[in-house]
């Protein structure tokens, strides 16, 4: 049975005192934004492809914080050349999750690589990253979730989910407003660095 | 393009010494980039250098996410390339930089002006100082020594302090 993207988002932000997080666009920050905003969170709308980019300048900023990405298969094929660029940098503080779906769901569901033969954890592995790991249970992945974060990284997981509910609420409105609003962030990071 | 006669005069530091010395003292720590034969100048220097951090991408449009991470992060960074790459980085910079309003800096050696002897660098090389402005993005294109130091702090200033996104376009006059 796939994973509910958004109970596995809610059972990782419930888990979550000051670590960062960084959304990709559509789903994964739709998700987060249910699951509770915060201000250690940051949320994309464009770049598709860059949020595990975006995710490897944080944790090397914030060397002392872990650095959560959330990222779909759609937008990490498009951006693979980036874990061979965190597979040499290493950071040892980021965890980069992907919510598989095996499809650019937004754009009305036409399947991806990841449907057909393409494998990202034999892909991140093969980039140099460290703990690859595939989870395909909501049970298997909050199981997962302290190990993701007590234990050095880097960290990459692939999370076999289901299409996403027909029903399921997509907060533009609100992230709208909120996409804009980077200072909450850096000033997140600034005070934890003066601990 | 402004073409100036090249200078007779004896400059007493190399123009990736004075970039690197401003960006130093200005607290540019992050410097991603896609090497270069030209631009691996500075990139050296600056590995030697334990004011900075290179960070080496697999494409230049990772650069991109990178500086808006280290930004998130509370640092400064500046994104090294040349102009080919920048090319590979246009919809991160309107649909990342842009829209959010995160801070930008690069360097680029240029490719595509006069003299160049590879014809597949010209269409757009040539075109890229046009296409920037057309998107919103400052390009300054230096090729005078004298001016290298302050065209780096003023970028540093227009790039993190007004939030405008800025390209230094180093020509060839300045770096050959």
């Amino acid at each position: 049975m796939s994973v509910d993207r958004l109970e596995a988002t809610r059972a990782l932000v419930e888990a979550l005192d000051d670590e960062f997080v960084v959304a990709a666009l559509g789903n994964p920050a739709y998700d987060l934004y249910l699951a509770g905003d915060r201000p250690h969170n940051f949320y994309m709308w464009g770049a598709m492809g860059l949020a595990c980019s975006v995710g490897l300048g944080l944790a090397k900023s914030v060397p002392n914080a872990k650095v959560i990405v959330l990222d779909g298969d759609g937008s990490i094929l498009m951006n693979l050349g980036a874990l061979t660029t965190i597979g040499v940098e290493r950071p040892t503080n980021l965890v980069h999750i992907v919510w598989d779906n095996r499809s650019y769901d937004l754009t009305g569901g036409q399947p991806t690589a990841t449907a057909q033969r393409a494998d990202l954890v034999q892909i991140a592995c093969g980039a140099g990253l460290d703990k690859c790991r595939f989870v395909a249970s909501l049970e298997e992945f909050v199981s997962l979730v302290p190990d993701l974060l007590e234990e050095q990284g880097p960290w990459f997981v692939a999370v076999d989910t289901g299409p996403t509910p027909k029903d399921r609420v997509k907060p533009q409105a609100s992230l709208r407003r909120r996409f804009l609003d980077l200072d909450q962030t850096i000033d997140r990071a600034r005070a934890q660095k003066w601990v | 393009m402004t073409i100036r006669p090249s200078s007779t005069s004896v400059t007493a530091t190399s123009w990736y010494v004075d970039i690197l010395d401003v960006l130093a003292e200005e607290g540019v720590r992050y410097l991603p980039h896609v090497p270069d034969k030209t631009i691996s100048k500075l990139l050296e220097e600056a590995a030697s250098r334990e004011e900075f951090e290179p960070i080496s991408l697999a494409r230049e449009e990772e650069g991109v996410g990178v500086l808006a991470g280290v930004h998130l992060g509370g640092e400064r960074g500046a994104l090294l390339l040349q102009t080919s790459g920048m090319g590979n980085c246009l919809n991160a910079i309107g649909s990342l930089t842009a829209a959010q309003r995160f801070p930008f800096l690069a360097v680029v050696t240029e490719r595509g002006g006069l003299a160049e002897n590879v014809s597949t660098q010209i269409p757009f090389g040539y075109a890229l100082p046009q296409i920037l402005r057309s998107m919103g993005v400052q390009c300054h294109e230096i090729d005078d020594p004298a001016v290298v130091s302050k065209a780096t702090r003023g970028a540093v200033t227009t790039a993190f302090v007004s939030r405008a996104p800025v390209v230094l376009l180093l020509t060839s006059f300045l770096t050959k």
